[in-house]
C-alpha cells in the first residue's frame, strides 16, 4: 500500500513549528476524559497550545489525535508528551480529539496506514516542548534567574544552582499571564529517558478486569438501539418489507427504512437484533446475477492478456529479454478477504438543533463528519464526530458507512434521541466491503547467474476506484494498486510492472497491509523460483540483486534505503542459522520489503511438512522501523501482524450470486491459539525518528512460508489460501 | 409470519455472588441479559453462535459461552464475569496479564483470561498441549496468543 490512496485527503504537517491554532493561554476547565465522563469535578488546568492542557492536579492532557485499536498508539503518544515535558507517564492523561477546531481538518485525525508515529512525531512533541518552555520561563521569572540555568524533571521546574523547584501545577497561574513561545527545541534523541524502553500498555490493567470501553459500550442518556435489514448483494432494490412480527416482538419500537436498509429500532442490542431477524425482506437482488468466484477467476485470468497500464518501466526490456540464456514464467492467485475485527461496526448518533454528533470507533473521523454533512445538507461544523477505542480496526472501520447508518436512523426517528447502530458478525462478514482478490503474471530473463529483465503483470479490482467514487472514464493511479510489486527495491536491468483493472460488483475496503500482502507473494515467491532456477541460495540472489547506497525509486520521491534493507536481511539470515541443514521434512523460506520507502522488513520462516499436511513452526522476523518508540509494544504489534499473515494463508472468501458465502467464524476461519507459531520479532537500532510497522509483517509471511514450503517439500504453491492436500 | 411470541419470565441467576432477579424472554442469551440489563460490559458480543469465546463466562471450573445460553437454562446458576474476577486486578491470571503485557485492542481478553482462569482451576500445571487445548477456542483477531501462552505459564507458575 502506498501513500497514494490518502492523496486527496493528505494533510501535510510541517515540522516542528507548524501549528497553525493556538487557542492562546488560558485558564479554562479541562477538556473532558474519555467516555464515559466520570463522577466527581473536573480540574482547573490551562491549555497551552491546541495539543496540550497543564491541569493543576499535576496531571497533562494532550489530544489524542489517533484511534487507539489495539496497535498501542494511545500508549505511545502518550509516551511522546511524557519525554518532552518530563513527567512521568502515569501522569499523563490522553484525551480523543474530536472532530473540533484545529482537528477538525479532514485526516488529521485518520488512523491508517501504519503512519500515527510517522505524522505525529513532531507536532506532538513541538507541542509539549512548548509548554515545557512556557514552564520554564514561568519558574525562571519567579526567581529572577535565566531560563537557560533552569531543568525540568519529574513534572518540576529546578533551578539547581539554588536548588529552588516549583512543581508544573505551581507555575500555571504565571505562566497564564505569558505568551506562549511560538517554537521550542525538541529534546535530542540521545537524551531520551522513556522513548526507547520498554514499557506496559497504560490501559492493561482496566482491559484484565473487563473496565475498559470499546465504541460499542457506549451508553448515552436515553439510547436508542438498532440493527439494520440489507440485502447482502450490492446494487440491489428493495421490493417490500414485511414487519408485523418484529413490531410483536417485545423491545421493538420502530421499524424506519434508511438508505442501506431496514432498520429496526429496540430498546436494547439484543431487541434489535432479534427483531431485524424477524423482518421479512424482500430484495431484488439480480444484480448479483453472474457475480461469483468463477467469474471472477475468469476475469483475473482474462486481465492477465488484456489491457495494462504501466506503473514502472525501466531499462530495455527487449534487449534483455534477447540476452537471456532461459525464461521463467509463472501465474500466482490470491483470494478475497475479510477484515472481521472482533468488535464489530457500531456507531451513535445524535441528532439535535440542526447539529449532529457521532460517537463510534473510527479510522476516518474527519470523512465521517463531511460525509454526515452532506447525508444532512449541514455545514460540516455543525457535525463532530468523537472516536472511541475500537476492538480492532484494520481497515475495516475507515469507512463510513455504519456511522452513516446511525445518522440516517436518528434522521428518520427525529427524536434527538441518542441512537445506536451494531453489526452483528453476520452483518460485519456479508455487508462491508471486502480486500480484493488478485492474479499475477510473472516474467523473467535470466543471465548465467542473474536476473536480466523482470516483468510482472498485477490484475485486481481497484479499490481506489470504489473508494474515491471515480468515474468509469477515469483511469486509477496502477501504484495505489501495486504496492509492494511496482516498488521492489531490486535492480534489475530491466522491469516492467503493469497493473490491469477489472471491475468489481462486490465493495472493497482497505485491509491490513492492502495490496501488499497480494503483491508480495508472488514477488518474493518468484524470487525463489529464479533463485531455484539459478542453483543460487534465495537469500544471496536477493543481496546480489539489490544496488548499492539509496535510489529514488519514483518521482514521488520514494527511497530505498539498500543499505538498511540489506543490514535486515543479514539480520535475519545470521538468527535464523540460514544455510545449515534441518531434518528431512523441514525447511526455511525468506522474503523481504521496504514498504512505502520507509521501514525495510525481513522475514524467515520454518515449516514442517508431513503426510500432505504442514505446520508453520517459527517466524523470525527483523524489522528496520526507524527510531522504536516502545519495543515492548511494537513487538506485541509484529506478533499480531504476523498471526494476521499466517491467518490468511488458509482463508477466503467467495461469491455466489452477488453474496458473500461465509457468515460467521465458522466458514470464515480465523487463526487460533495452537496454530500460533513461535515468533521472533528484532528490531535494528540507530534511527531518528519513527517509522511504522503495523501493516508490514503481515505480507512477508505468506511468501517466506511459501518458499519454506518448497525447501521443505519441492513443490511451489502459487495459490492462496494454502490447503494441505496442495503439498501431496 | 407471525412466530410464537417469546415466553416472559422472571429468572434468579447469581453473578459474581449476587443474586439478581432478571425479566426477560426465556430465550434471551445470558450475553444480553449480562450487557443489557445488568450493565456488565466487559462480557462481550463477537460472533453469536458460539465460536469466538469474547462471551465466556466462568462457572466453576468450566467457561460458559453467554451468547448461547439462554436465561431460562441460566437460571439458578452461578456465574463469574471478568468484573467478578477480584476486586482490584489481583488475581494470578489477571496480574500475569499485565506483567506480560498481553492485550492488544483488548475486545476477546475477557473471554481469554477467563479461559486461562478456567484451565488453571482444572489444571493447575498445564503443559504447552494442555494450554493450546484449552484456549484455541478463543479467538485474537489481534493475535495477542504468544503473549497469552506466556501469561498463562506465568500465572501457572506465581499461583
Amino acid at each position: 500500500m502506498t501513500s497514494t490512496r490518502r492523496t486527496f485527503l493528505r494533510l501535510t504537517i510541517l515540522g516542528g513549528a507548524g501549528i497553525l491554532l493556538e487557542l492562546g493561554c488560558r485558564r479554562e476547565p479541562a477538556a473532558g476524559p474519555e467516555v464515559p465522563a466520570p463522577a466527581g469535578p473536573k480540574p482547573g488546568g490551562l491549555r497551552a497550545n491546541v495539543w496540550i492542557e497543564l491541569r493543576d492536579d499535576g496531571t497533562v492532557a494532550f489530544q489524542l489525535s489517533k484511534s487507539e485499536m489495539g496497535q498501542g498508539i494511545r500508549t505511545a503518544l502518550a509516551l511522546l508528551v511524557a519525554e518532552e515535558l518530563d513527567v512521568d507517564v502515569a501522569a499523563v492523561v490522553p484525551v480523543p480529539a474530536s472532530t473540533t477546531g484545529f482537528f477538525a481538518r479532514t485526516s488529521v485525525l485518520n488512523t491508517e496506514s501504519s503512519s500515527s508515529l510517522t505524522w505525529t512525531w513532531r507536532p506532538l512533541r513541538s507541542a509539549a516542548a512548548r509548554a515545557r518552555a512556557l514552564l520554564v520561563t514561568a519558574a525562571a521569572q519567579t526567581w529572577g534567574v535565566p531560563a537557560a540555568r533552569c531543568r525540568t524533571e519529574a513534572g518540576a521546574v529546578v533551578h539547581p544552582t539554588t536548588g529552588r523547584r516549583l512543581t508544573y501545577p505551581e507555575l500555571l497561574e504565571t505562566a497564564s499571564r505569558l505568551k506562549p513561545p511560538a517554537w521550542a527545541p525538541l529534546k535530542n534523541p540521545r537524551e531520551f529517558r522513556v522513548l526507547g524502553r520498554p514499557v506496559r500498555q497504560l490501559d492493561s490493567a482496566e482491559v484484565a478486569t473487563g473496565r475498559i470501553r470499546f465504541s460499542v459500550d457506549l451508553r448515552r442518556p436515553g439510547q436508542r438501539f438498532a440493527a439494520v435489514a440489507r440485502s447482502h448483494v450490492r446494487g440491489s432494490r428493495f421490493v417490500r418489507c414485511d414487519d408485523r412480527a418484529a413490531r410483536a416482538l417485545p423491545g421493538v419500537e420502530q421499524v424506519v427504512p434508511i438508505h442501506s436498509g431496514i432498520a429496526v429500532v429496540a430498546d436494547s442490542t439484543w431487541h434489535a437484533l432479534r427483531g431485524r431477524d424477524a423482518l421479512a425482506v424482500e430484495f431484488d437482488e439480480s444484480a448479483g446475477a453472474g457475480v461469483d468466484s468463477a467469474a471472477f477467476d475468469r476475469a483475473l485470468d482474462a486481465a492477465l492478456d488484456g489491457p495494462a497500464q504501466a506503473a514502472r518501466v525501466e531499462g530495455d526490456l527487449g534487449r534483455q529479454n534477447a540476452r537471456a540464456e532461459r525464461r521463467l514464467e509463472a501465474v500466482y492467485a490470491t483470494p478475497f478477504q475479510a477484515h472481521a475485527p472482533m468488535e464489530t461496526p457500531n456507531a451513535v448518533a445524535e441528532l439535535r438543533d440542526g447539529g449532529c454528533e457521532i460517537w463510534c470507533g473510527t479510522q476516518h473521523p474527519g470523512e465521517l463528519q463531511q460525509r454526515a454533512a452532506r447525508l444532512l445538507k449541514i455545514r460540516p461544523s455543525r457535525v463532530v464526530v468523537h472516536p472511541l477505542r475500537m476492538g480492532g480496526g484494520f481497515g475495516r472501520k475507515e469507512a463510513p458507512d455504519f456511522g452513516l447508518e446511525a445518522v440516517a436512523i436518528a434522521r428518520a426517528l427525529g427524536d434527538g434521541r441518542p441512537l445506536q447502530v451494531v453489526w452483528s458478525r453476520g452483518d460485519d462478514l456479508r455487508d462491508g466491503q471486502f480486500h480484493p482478490a488478485s492474479r499475477h503474471r510473472l516474467v523473467a530473463g535470466l543471465g548465467h547467474d542473474g536476473i536480466l529483465s523482470w516483468d510482472h503483470r498485477v490484475a485486481s479490482p481497484a479499490i481506489a476506484r470504489q473508494y474515491y467514487r471515480l468515474k468509469p472514464e477515469r483511469a486509477v493511479d496502477p501504484h495505489a494498486e501495486t504496492g509492494g510489486a511496482w516498488d521492489v527495491p531490486y535492480a534489475f536491468p530491466a522491469l516492467r510492472v503493469e497493473y490491469a483493472e477489472i471491475p468489481s460488483p462486490v465493495a472493497l475496503g482497505y485491509w491490513r497491509g492492502v495490496q501488499v500482502n497480494f503483491n508480495l507473494f508472488p514477488v518474493e515467491s518468484f524470487l525463489d523460483e529464479i533463485a531455484a532456477a539459478l542453483r543460487r541460495d534465495p537469500i544471496d540472489l536477493r543481496r546480489a540483486a539489490l544496488g548499492t547506497g539509496r535510489i529514488l525509486v519514483h518521482r514521488k520521491g520514494l527511497e530505498v534505503r539498500y543499505d538498511r534493507l540489506r543490514r535486515v536481511l543479514d539480520g535475519v539470515a545470521e538468527r535464523s542459522d540460514w544455510g545449515t541443514r534441518l531434518p528431512a521434512g523441514r525447511g526455511r523460506g525468506v522474503a523481504c520489503t521496504v514498504f512505502d520507502g520507509r521501514t525495510c522488513a525481513a522475514m524467515v520462516a520454518e515449516v514442517t511438512a508431513r503426510a500432505g499436511s504442514f505446520t508453520v513452526d517459527r517466524i523470525l522476523c527483523v524489522i528496520d522501523c526507524g527510531l522504536v518508540v516502545n519495543p515492548l509494544s511494537l513487538a506485541s504489534n509484529a506478533e499480531g501482524a504476523v498471526a494476521w499473515g499466517l491467518s490468511a494463508l488458509r482463508s477466503e472468501i467467495t461469491f455466489a450470486r452477488g453474496q458473500c458465502q461465509q457468515s460467521n467464524f465458522a466458514d470464515y476461519s480465523l487463526l487460533n491459539l495452537a496454530q500460533m507459531p513461535e515468533v521472533e520479532i528484532h528490531t535494528l537500532p540507530g534511527a531518528e525518528s519513527p517509522n511504522g510497522t503495523g501493516e508490514i509483517p503481515g505480507p512477508l509471511v505468506a511468501p517466506a512460508v511459501a518458499n519454506a514450503l518448497f525447501a521443505a517439500t519441492g513443490r511451489r504453491l502459487r495459490r492462496l489460501p494454502l490447503r494441505d492436500g496442495d503439498l501431496t | 409470519m407471525s412466530a410464537p411470541r417469546p415466553e416472559v419470565g422472571t429468572f434468579t441467576i447469581t453473578v459474581n455472588g449476587r443474586i439478581h432477579q432478571v425479566e426477560a424472554e426465556e430465550d434471551t442469551p445470558l450475553l444480553w441479559v449480562l450487557r443489557d440489563q445488568l450493565g456488565l460490559l466487559g462480557t462481550r458480543y463477537g460472533c453469536g453462535i458460539g465460536v469466538c469465546g469474547s462471551c465466556a463466562v466462568l462457572e466453576g471450573d468450566q467457561t460458559v459461552r453467554t451468547c448461547r445460553l439462554w436465561i431460562r437454562s441460566a437460571a439458578g446458576r452461578s456465574f463469574t464475569t471478568i468484573e467478578g474476577l477480584s476486586a482490584d486486578g489481583s488475581h494470578p491470571v489477571q496480574r500475569a496479564w499485565i506483567e506480560e503485557d498481553v492485550s492488544q485492542c483488548g475486545y476477546c481478553q475477557s473471554g481469554m483470561i477467563l479461559a486461562a482462569v478456567a484451565l488453571l482451576r482444572r489444571n493447575p500445571h498445564p503443559t504447552a498441549e494442555d494450554i493450546d487445548a484449552a484456549l484455541s477456542s478463543t479467538l485474537c483477531r489481534c493475535g495477542s496468543y504468544q503473549r497469552v501462552r506466556r501469561a498463562v505459564r506465568r500465572a501457572a507458575a506465581t499461583s
